[in-house]
Parts: structure tokens; C-alpha cells; sequence
């Protein structure tokens, strides 16, 4: 057990009263608070980053928002789980984490323990896990069911100083069919700390969409983490989409562990003023012929930084995978900068593809002066080429209205000249 | 009746002077065609009508109307009426050809504010104005459905590419254009339904630039005058036979007249 005396190198402070209280206070069951405090076990000084891990070199953890790391919102307002009558009939699980722990104890006991992943994360892992509250969610779909409507989760945190940590976990059993869009925003302008953490699982042949939109308003410090977890034969994809104006430093695990699993991991970054999105992946690849492909684009404006440290695994035991990691910095400032890390780590001959390509670079003159001859002005030519620029993330999306959201959450970055979803 | 004057106009490329004093006049009603050497300044001539910014201007004017152009941004030239058909089109990946028609359009139609910092006040046109247009442009110009829905020139072939620029240029209806060789990279019908489309342009109201090598499209579309630029220079004027003569003669015949003219 961690005691509070050990973590004294720590920036936050956390102990097994605290943790055991916050439980408590909810009502939760026994099992739960013993899986926040198992969690709360791994929170240890050895587990917070020394900076100089590959993923957390770029990004300075100082100025951590000196704000309550409890917080004592149970709900989010407004926040609302929406399920076609079909799914209910299914009997697929939609609810806040609490609520499902409640009524569905088995089920989300099997999935509670802490999450593993990328290890410079463990210590933010362990924070949500044993702290999580408002803005936590558990979806489950039972074998061969298809949920035809996305599931959309408006996550709007009222103004505070409080901690925002959150749990999603997204169990999609074999066969079964599932997209979940979490949008997060958070009100005020104080400092504060940002842990969304989201497993997802996607079953045996499974068809799995998540994606996460980020606007956390211009304090907030996101620290959060995602896992994705492909069985044979199934189909993940993901998108991020960066668009508040608070920091980011988001690590992305995606394990394959499975034949024929194809993962998509997608992201779109639109960020300005003195905003730092600092994203590490880790896409390990195993299995017979599974894919595995991550694209990110940005938009970096004023003085914007953009870091991406991405790191692909081709395991030992994988046999004729493809995987590919591309990231593509649009600098649409001189004072805005992009780095792009690829590494590739193939531990067999036995591969079909594996590779990288990163660019970044401001617009193209050329590109610019044909926009502008046709009538388009500097800023209408310019938000015409970054809009083009990021459809070939969103035109990855199939839902029109997931589509339309996406866009709606890039829009005060990069403008809204060129949106015609009526048209084309 | 407007017109297009061009003054002892001198360009610049990367420190390198290109064209060595251009006098033009184009009036509205009539098109004139410049016909030249490989490197002699036609689409330097073009590009710096524009506005392409490196170009730079060194000396001279660009009337139009009376108001010197070469004052204006890209896009107010663009507004106020001119249109390039480039010879090398950008690609614009992500943006259907559709889209770029329709926002492009509601951009010209937008009418900045008086004091030119404000808000632009939007006079888009309405959808329907604007699918009935394009369906009747692309059908004067032979132009499948398919071809609106890809992104600009993106992966085009060069006469698709050539083509969306004539579109463009009847669904802008300018006032004045530049073809800068519009028909070059052509097979025999694409010329055709081009060169077709450029006449469908001509009226008493709009005055044509057309750039070409080959006397071929001046056959379909014809010039009131053809002039021969050599070295930044237009070193003759003349008729449609002009360009006859060319096809037969090579450039070498005009090269020779002004440099033993000179000597
Ligand atoms: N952007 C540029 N950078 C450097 N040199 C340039 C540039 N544009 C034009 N030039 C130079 O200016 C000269 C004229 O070029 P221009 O493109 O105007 O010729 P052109 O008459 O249109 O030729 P073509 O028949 O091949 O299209 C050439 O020597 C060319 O290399
Ligand atoms: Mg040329």
C-alpha cells in the first residue's frame, strides 16, 4: 500500500483515506472501492515520470493545477445515455460507471481492475482509477448485437478548480457492433487537472468506433490515457480530436492480440495561442495479417506546438502485419511548430508493411495563390486548404452526424468557409 | 465597354528580369492571342496580371477600367473581374469540386464592408441557383457527374484539369480571361468541347487572353489579333494568319527579323 510519506516526491498527494472517503461518500460497493484502492497501489513515486522517458521528454510536468485532486461532483449535468430501444432490448449497457456498478455489478467487476498500458503513464492510469468520478461511463454489448445509432456522450464539466478524472470503459463482445462519441468540455478558466481515461475492448470479430473530442477550456491540463484491445478478426478505429485550448499530454496504447485485427488510430489537432498537444502512441502489432494504421493531422496556429512521439511494434510472434504510422504538421504560423517522432520496432522478418512518414510544413504558396485567383481571400483561401487538409480524417467517419460534430468542434480554429455537408 | 491596359510593363523573376516592357490593349468584344517561344514570359505575363507574388513588378501598369490593378490583392483582381485558367492548376486535396465552385462563388458575391475591416456582408447564392448553374455549365462543357464530387485537381488528368478551369471560368462569368494554353495536353475531342467552351465565353463583354502554341484551337476560337512575344517582348502583331505563318515558319523567322533589326 502506498503511504502518503513515500510519495512525498510526488507533486499530488494521495492516500488510502482519501480514496476509501471518496467511496464511501458515493456509496459504492465494496468491490469498487477495493479496485480504487488496488489502483491507488500502483500510484507510486516510481510510477510518476522522471521526464526523461521518450514520451514525457517534450513535455515539462510542472505547473501542475494546484486544485482538489477529489472531486465531489458525482454527475455531470446534463449529461445524458441515450440507447435506440433496440439496443435496451439487447440488453446493452449504457450508463455513468457508477450507476452501472450498481445495477450491473458482475459485468463491470470483470472489467474494474486497473488498466494497464504504456508505463510512463502508470501514475495518471492509477490517479483516474482510484479517483474517478463525474464524466465515468461503462458501455457493454453483448455478442452478435449491433448498436445502429452512435452512442453520443456530451461531457460538459462546470467551472471548478476540481480534478476532472474519468473512467470509460467500452466492452464490445464478439461479433457485436458498437460507435461511442465522447465529447469533453469543461467551463471556467481556472487551472485544473484532466485524466480521461478510456479502455476499450473490442471482441472477437468486433466493430468497434470510439471517438473522443476534446475543447477543454484554456487552464486545463489533460493528462489522459487510452488502451484499445483488438481480438482476432476484429475492426477498432479511433479518432481524436484536439480542439480546446487547454494542454494535452495523452498517451495511446493500441494491443493487438489477435489474428486479422485491423486498428485505426485517427487524430485531428487545431490548436493556437501558446497551446502544447504532445500526443504519444504505441501501436503493437502481433497476430497473423493484422493491420495496424495511425494517421494524425494538425492545424497549428500562433504559437502552437504540436509533439507526437509515435512508437510501432511489430512483435516477434506476428506473422505478415502491416502498420504504418503518419503524422502531417500544417504551420499556419512562423511561430507555430510541429515535432514528429516515428519509431519503428520490427521484431521479425515476417512482415508484410511497417513503416512511417512525418512532415511539417507551412501551406503551399502555390495552393494559396490558386485559391485566392479564384475570389477567396487570404483567410477564406487559407481555412478552404486546411479544411481539405483534415478530410481525409473526417471523411473517414461514416455517421454524417458524428461528421458534423467533429467539424462543429474544429470550427472556431480553423473556420467554417468550406463546410458544405449539404452539397458534397 | 471595359478594357484591359497594359503599360510598358516589366517583370521580374528571382532577380531576373522577364518580361522587357509589355503594351497591350485587350478590349472588351475581342480576343487576342499571344503565341511564343518555350521560356519567353507568356505565363510570367499571365501569372503577374494576377498577382502570383513572385512576380514582381518592376516597372509599368495594369489598367483595368482605369484602376490599376497591380494595386489589388489576389483575390479583389479576382472580383473585380479577371480570370487566369492556369496552365499548371493546384491541386487542393479534400476540397470536391463542388464545394470549391460554391464557395467560391458566394466569396465573389460577398461585398466587403465599406471601411474594409468589418465584417464582409454574405449574399450567398442559394442552392438550388447554384445546382441548376453547374448542371448547365457541365452540360455545355460535356462534363461528367463524377468530376464534381472529387477533390480539385487531385490526381486530374492534365485535360481534366484543363477542363475544370474552363467550368470555372463560365460558372465566374468574368470579365475579362486569360487561358494561359488551355488547349495544350488535349486529345482531339477534349480540344474540341474546350475550344467550344472558350467561344461559348466570347461576348461583347468579355475580352480573352488566349495563350497558346499551336494554331490548331485558333481555328475553333478566333483571335482578333495574334501577337508573338519573344524574350519579355511582343516583337510582332497581326491577324489570324499571323499564327499561320508561325506554324510554318517556326519562331526563328521573327527571332531573326528583330534581331537583324536591331543589329
Ligand atoms: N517561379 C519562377 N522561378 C524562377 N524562374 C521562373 C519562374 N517563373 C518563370 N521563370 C522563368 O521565366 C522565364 C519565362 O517563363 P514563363 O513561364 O513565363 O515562360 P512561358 O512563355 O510561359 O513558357 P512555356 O511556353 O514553356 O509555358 C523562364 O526562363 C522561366 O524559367
Ligand atoms: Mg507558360
Amino acid at each position: 500500500m502506498a503511504s502518503t510519506a513515500a510519495l512525498t516526491q510526488v507533486p499530488l498527494l494521495l492516500d488510502h483515506r482519501m480514496v476509501e472517503q471518496h467511496s464511501l461518500r458515493r456509496g459504492e460497493p465494496k468491490w469498487l472501492r477495493e479496485a480504487r484502492l488496488e489502483a491507488l497501489d500502483r500510484f507510486t513515486p516510481d510510477a510518476w515520470p522522471t521526464g526523461e522517458e521518450e514520451e514525457w521528454r517534450r513535455f515539462p510536468l510542472k505547473d501542475l493545477p494546484a486544485g482538489p485532486i477529489v472531486s465531489t461532483l458525482d454527475h455531470l449535468p446534463g449529461i445524458q445515455f441515450k440507447l435506440e430501444p433496440e439496443a435496451t432490448a439487447a440488453g446493452v449497457i449504457f450508463k455513468g460507471l457508477l450507476r452501472a456498478s450498481l445495477d450491473n455489478p458482475e459485468l463491470v467487476r470483470s472489467h474494474i481492475a486497473p488498466g494497464d498500458g504504456i508505463p510512463s503513464h502508470a501514475a495518471f492510469r492509477a490517479l483516474a482509477d482510484a479517483l474517478w468520478s463525474a464524466g465515468s461511463s461503462f458501455v457493454h454489448v453483448p455478442a452478435g448485437v449491433e448498436v445502429r445509432q452512435p452512442l453520443v456522450l456530451e461531457k460538459v464539466w462546470p467551472a471548478g478548480d476540481d480534478a476532472m478524472l474519468s473512467r470509460t470503459i467500452v466492452v464490445a463482445e464478439r461479433d457485436s457492433s458498437v460507435t461511442l462519441v465522447e465529447d469533453l468540455t469543461s467551463d471556467g478558466e481556472a487551472p485544473r487537472l484532466a485524466v480521461p481515461h478510456v479502455e476499450v475492448h473490442a471482441g472477437a470479430g468486433a466493430r468497434v468506433t470510439y471517438v473522443g473530442i476534446r475543447r477543454f477550456a484554456p487552464g486545463v491540463l489533460d493528462l489522459g490515457f487510452q488502451r484499445f484491445r483488438s481480438a482476432r478478426d476484429s475492426d477498432l478505429r479511433s479518432l481524436n480530436v484536439f480542439a480546446g485550448e487547454g494542454r494535452s499530454k495523452v498517451g495511446i496504447e493500441s494491443d493487438i492480440e489477435g489474428d486479422g485485427a485491423v486498428v485505426k488510430l485517427f487524430g485531428l489537432v487545431a490548436a493556437g495561442d501558446n497551446q502544447r498537444i504532445d500526443v504519444n502512441s504505441f501501436q503493437r502489432v502481433d497476430g497473423r495479417s493484422s493491420q495496424s494504421d495511425l494517421l494524425y493531422l494538425s492545424a497549428l496556429y500562433e504559437r502552437a506546438k504540436a509533439i507526437f512521439y509515435g512508437l510501432i511494434r511489430v512483435e516477434p510472434t506476428s506473422h505478415g502485419t502491416g502498420s504504418y504510422q503518419e503524422c502531417r504538421n500544417m504551420l499556419l504560423s512562423p511561430e507555430a511548430g510541429a515535432d514528429p517522432i516515428p519509431v519503428l520496432e520490427i521484431l521479425t522478418n515476417d512482415v508484410v508493411r511497417c513503416g512511417h512518414g512525418a512532415t511539417a510544413g507551412a501551406l503551399g504558396d502555390e495552393e494559396l495563390f490558386y485559391a485566392m485567383s479564384r475570389g477567396f481571400d487570404r483567410d477564406a483561401a487559407q481555412q478552404l486548404l486546411v479544411h481539405g487538409f483534415f478530410r481525409r480524417v473526417i471523411n473517414e467517419l461514416k455517421d454524417e452526424h458524428v461528421r458534423q460534430r467533429v467539424l462543429s468542434a474544429v470550427r472556431p480554429r480553423i473556420g467554417n468557409i468550406a463546410e458544405m455537408g449539404v452539397l458534397v | 465597354m471595359s478594357s484591359l491596359k497594359i503599360r510598358d510593363l516589366v517583370v521580374s523573376v528571382e532577380g531576373k528580369t522577364i518580361l522587357n516592357g509589355i503594351d497591350l490593349v485587350i478590349e472588351s468584344g475581342s480576343v487576342h492571342a499571344i503565341m511564343g517561344p518555350n521560356g519567353s514570359g507568356k505565363s510570367t505575363l499571365s501569372l503577374a496580371i494576377m498577382g502570383h507574388p513572385k512576380y514582381k513588378i518592376v516597372r509599368g501598369q495594369v489598367l483595368f477600367d482605369g484602376v490599376n490593378l497591380l494595386k489589388l490583392p489576389v483575390d479583389a483582381r479576382a472580383r473585380a473581374g479577371i480570370f487566369l485558367a492556369f496552365q499548371y492548376p493546384s491541386a487542393i486535396p479534400g476540397v470536391s469540386v463542388a464545394n470549391f465552385l460554391r464557395t467560391a462563388i458566394n466569396a465573389r458575391r460577398a461585398a466587403p464592408s465599406a471601411d474594409g475591416a468589418g465584417e464582409v456582408k454574405k449574399n450567398d447564392m442559394p442552392i438550388p441557383q447554384f445546382r441548376k448553374l453547374l448542371a448547365e455549365k457541365m452540360k455545355l462543357l460535356g462534363i461528367d457527374d463524377s468530376f464534381i464530387t472529387r477533390s480539385v485537381n487531385d490526381g486530374f488528368s492534365g485535360g481534366e484539369k484543363k477542363r475544370l478551369e474552363i467550368l470555372q471560368m463560365h460558372m465566374f462569368q468574368p470579365r475579362f480571361a486569360i487561358l494561359d494554353e488551355t488547349d495544350s495536353g488535349l486529345d482531339i475531342d477534349a480540344l474540341k468541347v474546350v475550344a467550344e467552351g472558350i467561344e461559348a465565353m466570347r461576348s461583347p463583354d468579355v475580352g480573352m487572353l488566349l495563350i497558346t502554341h499551336y494554331e490548331r484551337i485558333l481555328r475553333y476560337v478566333h483571335p482578333d489579333f495574334v501577337h508573338v512575344l519573344v524574350d519579355g517582348r511582343i516583337v510582332r502583331t497581326g491577324g489570324r494568319e499571323l499564327a499561320a505563318e508561325l506554324e510554318s515558319k517556326g519562331y526563328d523567322f521573327v527571332r531573326e527579323a528583330l534581331y537583324a533589326g536591331r543589329a
